[in-house]
């Protein structure tokens, strides 16, 4: 990750004592509740169904070893040692006291981490790729231009009150695997004729409420203006975004009533009073930013060479985790590695202390130092030489973290929902491990194939349910708890949202739900590598509701209608 | 007669506010109030209109940050050069913000604790994006 200089070190100290006098002044009734949950949740404090909840950043998904021993020990000494993975690739503690808040964060500050905008309405983390800067298919490495927006959205002395919170973020690969198109401002790097950077904007995209595939502004933003571009955007925003109804405050409701064109037009007249100011990047810059990333440093290996192969190994149990959890990286011998935090009996993405060690002391053997978040709510190790996949899937697999379940059905994306959030109207984390368990056979899990299982508890959608193959959202029906089930969403740059089949089900009915989809999916099939979402797209959502429905047995039930307006 | 702070520490109010919701001072110089939602092209032409060397910019509430955006608006792409005033319900957690978009000075609501205001407002030694107060950012800065 960047290395801070004294000037990054110090504003985030500052920041340290700026709440640790709100805090006081809150305790000492000199700060009204209204006023300190404004503050609080600018600095990743929420107030929870059981206690406090802090929400620590992890810039684009990246931390070294250090940081992650931190966290180990914030888990043990302020937590109940244990920490948990968040979608949008930050850490979350469940248990913090709230006057030990200030303390975590000077611990934090220590290894150059914060809690500085990750929640309220402001500017939150530049998220991207997991396999940033390995990835074969990557054109840009998007590290730089996200700690670029990070220092310029960190203090912004404007953007701190917009009228919602307000995403980013950045791809620089064929494939999108930053989400790009569901935040509220997503950037495509790419390269234009002379090779120098290019940003494609997107605006408008999100889940929540009426979720929106984002717009695309412009198509080719030369790198040199991408902040004032942004800021063009936020200032278009700040103004515009609707204050009277929290529902409707997200960009993607003005980009919607202004229609594309007359938004573009908006921001495009603002950045005309923008462009080639001072807030213009310079190669400098650019370079100073990269030059503070450690660069990791790769052997060169002989295309023949046996040092680059993967050794085999004599076990199903390896290839399966090679097929699954071993990802392709740009440098000859080398490989990714997802580590799952998919098991059973735990909560999806949750970590305890020990496994964070263990987690670090791996990431130091054998990946250079460093680990990734996905927004997946798994673990990365991304520079791993080949030759060392044997002994380090025989140590994750002691630990329980090699599950070869990634992109399977088994790797549901979770959030906390109703055992934690406040905001929730059913819990989910049950119904992930319910259906976990009912997939529980590996050979069935492979048989399926790719499948996305998305699990929000609330139209917030912090679990990302639009974007699954097979989405599953908690509704509030009269006091209880229903899920209603969404098909044929997909993340990517074909990303599409899913759409509700029908009534809704209770907790106990889900995993039916899910083996009556699975079982129509595999009969009609064309080939194994029709994955299930690509059947969902050729054949339509119809045969599947008949499959889930018509051995239902109140296929009246409670009123979709009314459901899907929750 | 309100409370007012600048960016150098507390200043005396030198406007009078008239029965109808504008401001005088002594040199007989007018001052207007608007609400922190109004368009800075409208407040812009009231200005001209009636030769204000006085905005002070009612912000509903402080999570309302459209004042933020209307000062800096006002400042750079209308080139107001008078007098910016902040009034109504922020923070003092917020008035350091408030200097860099453009105000000169915040009217403190009733009962602020004043040393509390004074000293968040220097809370932040530097900036990191550009503004009213410091318009290189601070990778200019850094860089040459
Ligand atoms: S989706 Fe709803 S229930 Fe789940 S974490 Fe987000 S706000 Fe809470």
């Amino acid at each position: 990750m960047y290395q801070y200089d004294e000037i990054d070190q110090r504003l985030v100290d500052e920041r340290v004592e700026q709440f640790r006098d709100q805090t006081r002044r809150f305790l000492a009734g000199e700060l009204s509740d209204d006023a300190f949950r404004a503050l609080r949740l600018r600095n990743g404090l929420y107030v929870q169904r059981h206690a406090p909840m802090l929400r620590v950043a992890v810039p684009y998904g990246l931390l070294d070893t250090r940081q992650v021993r931190k966290l180990a020990h914030i888990a043990r000494t302020y937590d109940r040692g244990y920490a948990h993975f968040s979608t949008r690739q930050n850490v979350q503690f469940n248990w913090p006291a709230l006057e030990r808040v200030p303390e975590i964060l000077a611990e934090l500050a220590t290894v150059q981490m914060h809690a500085i905008q990750t929640s309220g309405n402001c500017i939150r983390n530049t998220t991207t790729d997991h396999f940033a800067g390995i990835a074969p298919d990557e054109v840009v490495n998007p590290f730089v231009w996200c700690e670029l927006i990070r220092q310029w959205s960190t203090f912004h002395p404007e953007f701190n009150w917009l009228p919602r919170k307000f995403k980013i973020a950045v791809n620089g690969a064929a494939n999108d695997r930053a989400a790009v198109l569901v935040h509220d401002i997503g950037l495509l790097a790419g390269r234009a004729a002379d090779g120098s950077v290019v940003f494609e904007v997107l605006a408008g995209g999100g889940l929540g409420r009426a979720p929106a595939i984002g717009q695309s502004v412009r198509a080719h933003l030369p790198w040199q203006h991408l902040l004032t571009y942004v800021e063009a955007i936020l200032r278009v925003y700040n103004r515009e975004g609707r204050r009277d109804n929290i529902h409707k405050a997200r960009i993607k409701f003005v980009v919607k009533a202004f229609g594309i064109e007359r938004f573009r037009d908006e921001v495009e007249a603002e950045w005309a009073l923008l462009r080639d100011g001072p807030g213009t990047l310079t190669e400098a810059e650019v370079a100073r930013v990269s030059a503070r990333f450690p660069s990791p440093t790769h052997e060169t290996f002989a295309p023949d060479d046996e040092r680059a192969q993967t050794p085999s190994v004599d076990d199903p149990g390896f290839s399966r985790w090679l097929a699954r959890n071993v990802h392709p990286h740009r440098v000859h011998g080398y490989a990714a590695v997802s580590l799952s935090f998919k098991r059973a009996g735990v909560p999806p993405g949750d970590v305890t202390a020990e496994e964070l060690h263990a987690v670090a002391d791996l990431a130091d053997r054998y990946a250079g130092g460093e680990v990734r978040v996905t927004h997946e709510q798994n673990l990365v190790l991304a520079d791993v030489r080949r030759a060392d996949l044997p002994v380090l899937w025989q140590a994750l697999r002691g630990l329980g973290l090699a599950t070869p379940n990634i992109g399977l059905l088994g790797n549901i994306i979770c959030c906390p929902g109703g055992d934690y959030c406040s905001l929730a109207n059913a819990k989910s984390i049950p119904i992930a491990q319910a259906v976990r368990d009912r997939f529980d056979d590996l050979d069935y899990l492979f048989d399926i194939g790719e499948l996305d299982l998305n699990i929000s508890g609330c139209m917030n959608a912090c679990g990302h349910h639009h974007v699954g193959h097979i989405g599953i959202l908690g509704v509030d029906k009269a006091g209880e708890e229903w899920y209603q089930i969404e098909i044929g969403g997909a993340q990517g740059l074909q990303a599409s949202l899913g759409r509700v089949i029908g009534r809704a089900f209770a907790a106990e009915e889900v995993p039916d739900v899910v083996e009556r989809l699975v079982q129509c999916y595999l009969a009609r099939r064309i080939a194994p590598e029709e994955r299930f979402i690509d059947c969902v797209r050729r054949i339509g959502a119809e045969p599947f509701k008949q499959a889930v429905y018509e051995h239902s047995d109140q296929p009246g039930g409670p009123d979709t209608r009314s459901l899907a307006a929750v | 007669m309100s409370t007012v702070i600048s960016r150098a520490g507390l200043i005396p109010d030198l406007w009078q506010p008239s029965e109808d919701g504008s401001f005088i001072d002594a040199q007989a110089r007018r001052g207007i109030a608007v609400a922190g939602e109004t368009p800075a092209a409208e407040v812009a032409a009231a200005v001209q209109a009636r030769g204000a060397a006085l905005v002070a910019i009612r912000i509903p509430s402080f999570a309302d940050g459209r004042g933020f955006t209307l000062a800096h608006d006002l400042r750079r792409h209308h080139g107001y050069g008078g007098t910016l005033r902040a009034t109504g319900g922020c923070l003092p957690d917020q008035a350091q913000d408030l200097f860099r978009c453009g105000f000169d000075e915040i009217a403190l609501p009733e009962g602020a604790d004043l040393e509390v205001w004074l000293r968040t407002a220097r809370g932040f030694s530097d900036a990191y994006a550009g503004n009213l107060i410091e318009p290189q950012p601070l990778f200019r800065r850094r860089t040459g």
